[in-house]
């Protein structure tokens, strides 16, 4: 009998256990033990929810949608003026990307200036009378020529002329028909052969279009200062590279026998109102090649005046062959040169570098896939 | 085994008893509410050592409780890990409402019933299961004596032997209980006092009231 305690005092009297006294034993060591692990496992699995958790209050919150609008407006517009670093004159290849989209076809013409410190000995035909040497008897040995392109989604076609305006060659690709025709007006002969599909493909992207196309995709180019250009303050792309592009992009002996390139860079002018492209320049340093009629020469393309729309005929792009004019046979070594020099020197070349790169890049993408 | 220094707490009862002039009991009690505070912002800022602290603090209410509750010592133990686990996985996320120390209590007695409900009834012969704690100078009649109140309190009906257990053994105060059992406190009152009584009644008088 206890009548001393209470009922309170006597439950706690006969409650009292081994377990939970005021010494530590294993199984107190055993739940911190599993305490603490479980603790940490939350711990980390909160570290992950809890960044998402902050993410959602924050889109959840008015303020912050209204500060990510105006945020993803503020891009927008910058991006849709000026994307590219800024220009006083905001204009960017997309935009003029954009612009030649709606221009399909486009006639344009320009000079083709080669320059060689010795004149050259194996040369088509006609084209010796044509150096000049402006410099004296000292000065280097350049050829003037002028250049008329015609591009369209069916092909290109190039004219050559003189400075004084007689009609030297003609490079015509077909690229939907895929067949390629040179004329040599002062040989009076012709080549005509069908162009692989891998070049078919290559170049049918031959046109200023592929070109501004290249140049946006890549983004890899350089804005120069704006510069009169025809009366109008253009902004001016350029690209300094294209040797590296071309050695790079191309390992074939037989192409550095016909561009042997050592330095190339391009350069287009952009009308900051019509997105259009005004002028474009060239300027391509060679060694002894066939293109250089094997000298060490430099080469000035430019093509300043452009017409966007025009109408093209077909025929252009694949044009009769006169009667007189004498068959050439590829692969000979006259024609191969004749062909190269022309193309060259229609400035197909330039245009060509980029290309190139563009298709090199493309194959090591499909590589890697 | 490393401790937790107590200077916060020892802080805050001086400041506390410098501020209000209360008396040490009334004090301490204050100082463990706001060390219990301060043990949980730590514990949900992922502290290891404020859980242990926690655990130190509370072990002998809760082990006390489960083992009014339980049958054996291995299940009180298991509810005890069981429920420091479930604790110790709210970290981050745990809000304190009322006391620590209800809130656990109450668990190791959800708990408890859980594991009675899915066990087989608490027949008295089972409660020597749970080994007393050795007291060298407990009689052979109060032995007996002791071991007549579990097997009454064993028998008492759920609620009440919980809300006596509680209160009693874990020194919870009814509107506590209450709170964290989510029944009215006249509810808690009354299942305490029925639950007395019957204890009484079955122990016939050999306690004073």
């Amino acid at each position: 009998m206890n009548r001393s305690g209470t009922i309170k005092d006597l439950i706690r009297a006969a409650c009292r256990t081994g377990s939970g006294g005021s010494e530590w034993t294993p199984a107190d060591e055993r739940i911190v033990r599993d305490a603490s692990a479980a603790m940490r496992q939350t711990c980390t699995d909160n570290q992950r929810v809890t960044r998402i958790c902050i993410w959602r209050k924050i889109m959840e919150s008015k303020m912050t949608r209204y500060s990510a609008a105006a945020v993803v407006a503020l891009a927008a517009a910058l991006v849709l003026t000026n994307p590219f670093g800024g220009s006083r004159h905001g204009v960017a290849l997309a935009d003029v990307q954009t612009a030649l989209e709606a221009q399909p076809t486009v006639f344009a013409k320009g000079t083709r200036v080669l320059v060689v410190d010795e004149m050259p000995v194996l040369m088509p035909p006609g084209l010796a009378p044509l150096f000049e040497r402006p410099g004296g008897e000292t000065g280097p040995f350049v050829l003037t020529l002028t250049a008329e392109t015609y591009m369209s989604p069916q092909g290109c076609a190039t004219k050559i002329y003189d400075k004084n305006g007689g009609f030297l060659a003609e490079i015509c690709v077909h690229t939907e028909m895929g067949v390629a025709t040179i004329l040599l007006h002062t040989a009076k002969a012709y080549l005509r052969f069908d162009v692989p599909q891998e070049y078919r493909d290559m170049m049918a992207r031959f046109t200023i279009q592929g070109f501004i196309d290249m140049m946006y995709r890549s983004g890899d180019y350089r804005r120069i200062e704006p510069k009169r250009v025809q009366g109008i303050e253009a902004v001016g792309f350029e690209v300094a590279d294209a040797h590296e592009r071309l050695l790079a992009g191309v390992n074939s002996p037989i192409v550095r026998f016909l561009f042997n390139m050592q330095q190339a860079t391009a350069r287009v002018w952009i009308d900051p109102k019509t997105r259009l492209p005004v002028q474009t320049e060239g300027d391509i340093e060679m060694k002894a090649c066939l293109c250089s009629f094997f000298k060490d020469a430099h080469v000035e393309q430019i093509d300043n005046s452009f017409e966007w729309g025009v109408e093209i005929d077909e025929a252009t792009f694949l044009p009769e062959i006169p009667e007189s004019y004498q068959k050439l046979s590829p692969p000979g070594g006259a024609a191969i040169g004749v062909t190269a020099s022309s193309i060259v020197l229609a400035g197909v070349a330039p245009w060509c570098l980029f290309r190139i790169r563009r298709s090199r890049r493309r194959t090591r993408a499909s590589r890697v896939r | 085994m490393a401790k937790m220094p107590h200077l916060y707490t020892q802080a805050m009862s001086l400041r506390v008893s410098m501020v209000t002039g209360e008396d040490a009991q009334a004090c301490k009690g204050r100082s463990s509410v706001f060390e219990d505070r301060f043990l949980v912002r730590r514990f949900n800022a992922g502290d290891a050592q404020a859980l242990r602290r926690i655990y130190e603090k509370y072990r002998s209410d809760l082990f006390r409780v489960a083992g009014a509750l339980l049958h054996d010592s291995t299940a009180v133990e298991d509810v005890v890990h069981d429920v420091f686990v479930a604790f110790a996985s709210q970290a981050g996320r745990f809000k304190l409402k009322g006391s620590l120390k209800g809130y656990l209590a109450i668990c190791v007695a959800n708990r408890a019933r859980n594991v009675g409900r899915r066990d087989k009834p608490i027949r008295p012969d089972r409660l020597r299961a749970v080994e007393p704690q050795a007291d060298s100078s407990e009689s052979a009649a109060d032995a007996e004596l002791h071991e007549k109140v579990r097997a009454e309190l064993a028998r008492l009906a759920p609620e009440q032997r919980q809300t006596v257990v509680l209160h009693v053994l874990g020194a919870l105060r009814f509107r506590e209980i209450a709170r964290q059992t989510g029944e009215s406190v006249n509810t808690v009152k009354s299942r305490y006092r029925y639950g007395i009584a019957r204890l009484r009644s079955q122990l016939n008088g050999q306690v004073e009231r």
